[in-house]
């Protein structure tokens, strides 16, 4: 039999009555005093809330009365009896070293998703996703390109025709499931770059025609674009960066407002490292490409370099940045070279 | 922010004697809840959310709310939260299942599909924001009583959807009015037990304070301004020597890392200025609110959070999140939610045991999971 001190809500009248109550033999009796009782109970009936905190344990009866007591004893007897899942949760709650551990789990399971899970969905879906649409999502891009950042281009027909042979000699060795296309624009704002749709469509600026000194490096530079329409690395970036973004809402479902300028961050970095990942990717199958081509891949080295040296902007700190350092992709394409030519 | 002095004159009771009425009582909100507990509730919900691939999260939800609930106590006794996560459970998949094919649509055809969108919108949320509130009511529990909303789907349509089309019309300046007629919307219609709830406010006091708030970016702008300019030094490499004779220590750094630095800095100073003009429209429209609310002849509610605590307690915060990655979250928050609380007060003409319980239908959580999904804001 335990006896103890309760306080009982009748839910129909806002009183809160300080009663006595006994629980025993499968029975809850509610009394204010010593004759009367509010309520007699079969306790199995009853529905407890699993425990929360320090708040008061709250047993409802059936009538929806409920009798709450910061008294733990006749509820420890109670769940143990129901053996409450809730309990386990409020187990977990109440031990700092388990919390400690979920943590460190938790942060070590997140980061593994991040690394391997999200580029894993990238690899899995990408292949899948029909040419057409690479093809009308890469038009759709293109046209906002058009609008916005590019205009004709200035370069004379001879350059564009050299050029263009050039591309067309390459891209006999490329895989024919995508359309590869050079097509010529001019940019002030983006400077000599280079760049791949998903659909095999590659752009190139008129301040890079210029910039090139030979055959081999604009080869390279051709290789190291059609390797990103090649590897779907514009489609697994758009997959890859939504995963980032259904893992980041998850976690910050519980979060206000005011803590979504922080998330910020993790996403910034997360979409950095992917993005470097495929230059790495496209860099180390420009290198080869060249490699078997002409010997070497020293050509693309030294347009990489030119290219870093008139650069319109600073360069970003290691992990926000798009690319690898450009140090670092020489160094790189140094290696492999070294590797075939001791 | 005056409220209506009633007047303790006597009444009759029903045998014809005179009965006196009750000499008012202050009592204040009073929050028992501590960050050590509610950092290991928080991280468990995290936690088995995460590994049960979101379908915990309703639980969370729910255990969160009923901590927040619970250790939240008015002359003694505390309130509670009733929502069922099955219930709410179900909410959510019903909108992820109706919200699929709006996302694809969009997607498809961009150009039509931003105009669909809002319009899906306009007849959609306010009818969510109707259904969240009778659920939020109704799950909210004092002294075993539930209170009730009963507000009507049209009015809810009228506000959400006819004023805040206004919006973009009247380049804003409907604003404040809109947030007003909202706030009436909530508490005009809301109920403790039999005891409907009365709203005061005016529209008046909504459109001072959000004036003197979008002054608040004029103090910020002057600090900007200056960072605008170490930015365009440093990215032009402009005259360095310049810069160097306002700041000795920089000469030789590399002006890269400074542009940098001064640009990540310019950012914070600029979220810090938006979040400061959040902040004061909280205080004093939450203030506002809750003095113009009351329960005629038996309650009126105070609230009187001040602007440069609660303003210095969510700069800590801001800190205090940014430099642990967000793990100091349930500290600041229980920090806040501390303070806010304790700011409120309730000042009794009647005894608290003098509510009557109304029998009120349960209702179908597709509002409040429709206002969790949409992030829609529709508390104070």
């Amino acid at each position: 039999m335990i006896y103890f001190d309760a306080v009982f809500l009748d839910g129909e009248t806002s009183t809160a009555k300080k009663v006595k109550c006994e629980l025993g033999h499968g029975i809850l009796i509610i009394r204010e005093n010593y004759d009367s009782a509010l309520r007699r109970v079969d306790i199995s009936k009853c529905s407890i809330e699993p425990a929360l905190g320090k708040t008061r344990n709250v047993i409802i009866l059936p009538d929806g009365s409920r009798c709450e007591t910061f008294d733990d004893r006749p509820l420890k007897s109670i769940r143990k009896e129901r053996g409450n899942t809730w309990d386990i949760v409020h187990a977990f709650e109440s031990l700092w070293p388990l919390v400690l551990l979920g943590i460190i789990a938790t942060g070590a399971a997140i980061w593994a998703f991040a690394i391997f899970g999200i580029p894993l969905i990238g690899d899995i879906i990408a292949p899948n996703i029909p040419v057409q649409v690479l093809e009308s999502l890469s038009e759709k891009t293109m046209d906002s390109l058009d609008e916005h950042l590019l205009s004709k281009t200035d370069l004379p027909m001879e350059k564009q025709q050299k050029l263009t042979e050039l591309f067309e000699k390459h891209k006999s060795n490329m895989d024919s499931a995508l359309d590869y296309r050079l097509v010529f624009r001019k940019s002030e704002i983006l400077g000599a770059n280079a760049f791949a749709l998903p659909s095999g469509k590659i752009i190139i600026t008129d301040a890079l025609a210029r910039l090139y000194k030979s055959d081999p490096e604009i080869t390279g530079i051709f290789a190291h674009e059609m390797a990103h329409a090649r590897f779907r690395h514009g489609i697994k970036s758009v997959i890859q960066n939504t995963g980032v973004f259904i893992v980041v809402s998850l976690i910050m479902g519980d979060f206000t407002a005011m803590n979504s300028s922080i998330a910020v961050l993790p996403v910034i970095l997360a979409e950095s490292g992917y993005s470097r990942k495929f230059e790495k990717e496209a860099d180390i199958f420009a290198g080869e490409y060249l490699i078997k081509d002409s010997g070497t891949n020293k050509p693309y080295r030294n347009i990489l370099k030119r290219l870093s040296e008139k650069s319109n902007f600073p360069e970003p700190p290691k992990y926000l940045s798009t690319h690898p350092a450009t140090d670092e992709r020489i160094k790189l394409l140094e290696s492999m070279d070294a590797a075939l030519n001791p | 922010m005056e409220h209506e002095e009633y007047s303790l004159s006597n009444g009759i009771d029903e045998n014809g004697s005179y009965t006196e009425a009750l000499p008012p009582e202050t009592h204040n909100f009073e929050f028992h809840g501590n960050s050590l507990e509610y950092f290991r509730i928080w991280f468990t919900n995290i936690f088995l959310t995460i590994i049960s691939l979101g379908i915990y999260a309703p639980w969370a939800k729910v255990r969160t709310k009923k901590y927040f609930y619970r250790n939240t106590i008015l002359n003694g006794e505390p309130f509670d939260y009733t929502g069922n996560p099955y219930a709410i459970l179900k909410g959510y998949a019903i909108i992820i299942a109706a919200f699929i094919p709006v996302a694809i649509f969009q997607h498809l055809y961009p150009e039509a599909g931003g105009l669909i969108t809002i319009l899906v919108y306009l007849c959609v949320i306010p009818y969510l924001i109707y259904k969240s509130l009778k659920f939020n009511a109704r799950n909210l529990l004092y002294r075993n009583i539930s209170c009730s909303f009963k507000g009507t789907p049209g009015e809810s349509y009228k506000i959400n959807a006819g004023l805040v089309l206004l919006i973009p019309f009247t380049l804003g300046l409907i604003f404040p009015y809109w947030d007003f007629r909202r706030r009436q919307y909530i508490f005009s219609n809301l109920s403790y037990g039999n005891a409907a709830f009365d709203f005061k406010g005016g529209a008046g006091s909504f459109y001072k304070y959000y004036t003197i708030a979008s002054l608040i970016p004029l103090l910020f702008l002057f600090l900007l301004g200056f960072l605008a300019g170490i930015c365009y030094f440093a990215m032009n490499q402009a005259d360095p020597q310049m810069l160097i004779n306002i700041f000795p220590e920089i000469a030789g750094k590399d002006l890269n890392s400074i542009w940098i630095a001064a640009a990540v800095v310019a950012y914070i100073v600029f979220i810090l200025s938006i979040m400061a003009v959040k902040q004061y429209i909280f205080v004093t429209l939450t203030n506002y609110t809750m003095n113009s609310l009351s329960i005629p002849s038996s309650m009126t509610f105070h609230s009187d959070i001040k602007i440069i605590k609660y303003l210095f307690i969510q700069f800590v915060n801001f800190l205090a999140m940014l430099f642990s990655v967000g793990l100091l979250y349930p500290w600041a928050k229980v920090r806040k939610m501390k303070y806010v609380t304790e700011c409120m007060t309730v000042t009794a003409f009647a005894d608290f045991d003098s509510f009557v319980a109304v029998s009120t239908p349960d209702v179908s959580a597709i509002g409040d999971a429709g206002a969790d999904l949409f992030d829609i804001d529709i508390a104070l």
